[in-house]
């Protein structure tokens, strides 16, 4: 065998021990003759090239010869050793997919404990690991069955938090005004907004809102439009064909829904005025 | 979506026609596991890892289609060499004139 680096006979040896981990489990192949070939292809490779070979030479024959798992006849082996299999020996990716899977269950069965939280966020984080580790959406394959479901869970509440969130803070704000979270209450509270007054405040209180998430959507299709790997990022792989143009969309539905509230809350108040003038609604 | 498509032909077509490129090559004389690696790896497309020549050669050893001898090199350490049985030669005889069938009619029905 050609003399090797320290670094590249540490990873030739960690090689051909998981090829052999992975055949433990196989009875129809000899182990032996396995890292035989292995041994004799790699030697064939380094034929030619000045000694002691480098671990970036080796890694370039180890790459073109594949993972460790592939030696095993798949077809031999059960369903349950398959699994057991990849934890044990598979490559990291899908080592990874599978601890993501049990997090996520383990998460559910402590439901309503503190611990459902971590596990989630553990999940939710080994699972973007796994997509990390992979190049091409293509490369996650059966892997998308173990990793989505934390990713789904997590992602569906953080979707609407940040397309809503201004509600969520104009109900703080009512509460605050209105002491109560009551809907009547709350449009009272937004009837505290000047030139609203009590009867006419639960509409005014609503055309309010929807300028505020107006003029969100608008700064969200801003961002979208400018940056949309700000949201491919977050939102991966969903989020992956997210186009400049469905931003545009948000953008315009924002300006739209500003303009038609705006123009309404105007004429509202307008003509609430005029009805406070004749004496038929008492300014607040 | 096409770019799915088309891989997961590929990955159905190539696994076959690993099994008949490999057969195919030790057909006429006995090679050692690199030499039909080297050999393959000249067809584009066909080894996406080298390593899995070497499972595939096992099993159609275990299956009888192939034997195996080792041999003293003057490289290096002794050479495993590789030679069709005559059940394997009848095999990639048969699995030739059956490619052989398939081509002729999938060129037939391209030209038309």
């Amino acid at each position: 065998m050609k003399k090797l680096t320290n670094s590249a006979q540490n990873r030739l040896d960690k090689y051909l021990s998981q090829t052999r981990t992975s055949l433990h489990a196989c009875t129809s192949v000899d182990a032996d003759e396995v890292e035989r070939d292995i041994r004799d292809h790699i030697e064939t490779e380094l034929q030619g090239m000045s000694e002691p070979v480098s671990l970036k030479d080796l890694e370039a024959v180890l790459d073109r010869l594949g993972s460790p798992s592939q030696w095993v006849p798949e077809e031999e082996l059960s369903w349950w050793r398959k699994i057991i299999l990849r934890l044990r020996t598979g490559p990291e990716d899908w080592r990874l997919a599978y601890i993501c899977f049990g997090l996520f269950i383990l998460a559910f069965l402590l439901v309503g404990r503190l611990s459902f939280i971590v596990l989630l966020l553990a999940s939710f984080c080994v699972s973007r690991a796994v997509l990390s580790m992979a190049k091409e959406p293509e490369e996650l394959s059966g892997k998308k069955w173990l990793i989505y479901p934390p990713l789904f869970v997590i992602y569906t509440p953080v979707f609407f938090f940040i397309l809503l969130w201004p509600l969520v803070v104009l109900y703080g704000l009512t509460l605050e005004l209105g002491h109560s979270g009551h809907p009547y209450e709350m449009s009272m509270g937004l009837t505290r907004i000047p030139y609203t007054s009590t009867r006419s405040g639960g509409v005014s209180g609503v055309l309010i809102a929807l300028i505020i998430m107006g003029f969100w959507w608008t700064v969200l299709g801003i961002i979208g439009c400018i940056g949309p790997h700000l949201f491919k990022a977050i939102f991966r792989p969903f989020a992956d064909k997210f186009k400049r143009k469905w931003a545009g969309l948000l953008l315009g539905i924002g300006l739209l829904l500003i303009i038609v509230c705006l123009g309404g809350w105007l004429l509202f108040t307008a003509s609430s005025g005029h009805f406070m003038h004749r004496g038929f609604l008492r300014p607040f | 979506m096409n770019a799915r498509f088309f891989d997961n032909w590929t990955n159905q077509l190539r696994k076959g026609m690993l099994e008949l490129c490999i057969l195919n090559d030790i057909r006429n004389r006995r090679m050692y596991g690199y030499e039909i690696v080297r050999n393959l790896r000249k067809i584009e497309g066909l080894i996406i890892s080298e390593g899995t020549i070497y499972p595939i050669l096992s099993r159609l050893k275990r299956q009888g289609l192939v034997t195996t001898s080792i041999q003293d090199s003057p490289e290096g350490p002794p050479r495993k060499y590789y030679q069709l049985t005559q059940q394997g030669k009848d095999m990639v005889c048969q699995m030739n004139a059956y490619w052989q069938a398939i081509r002729n009619e999938t060129d037939s029905i391209e030209k038309r």
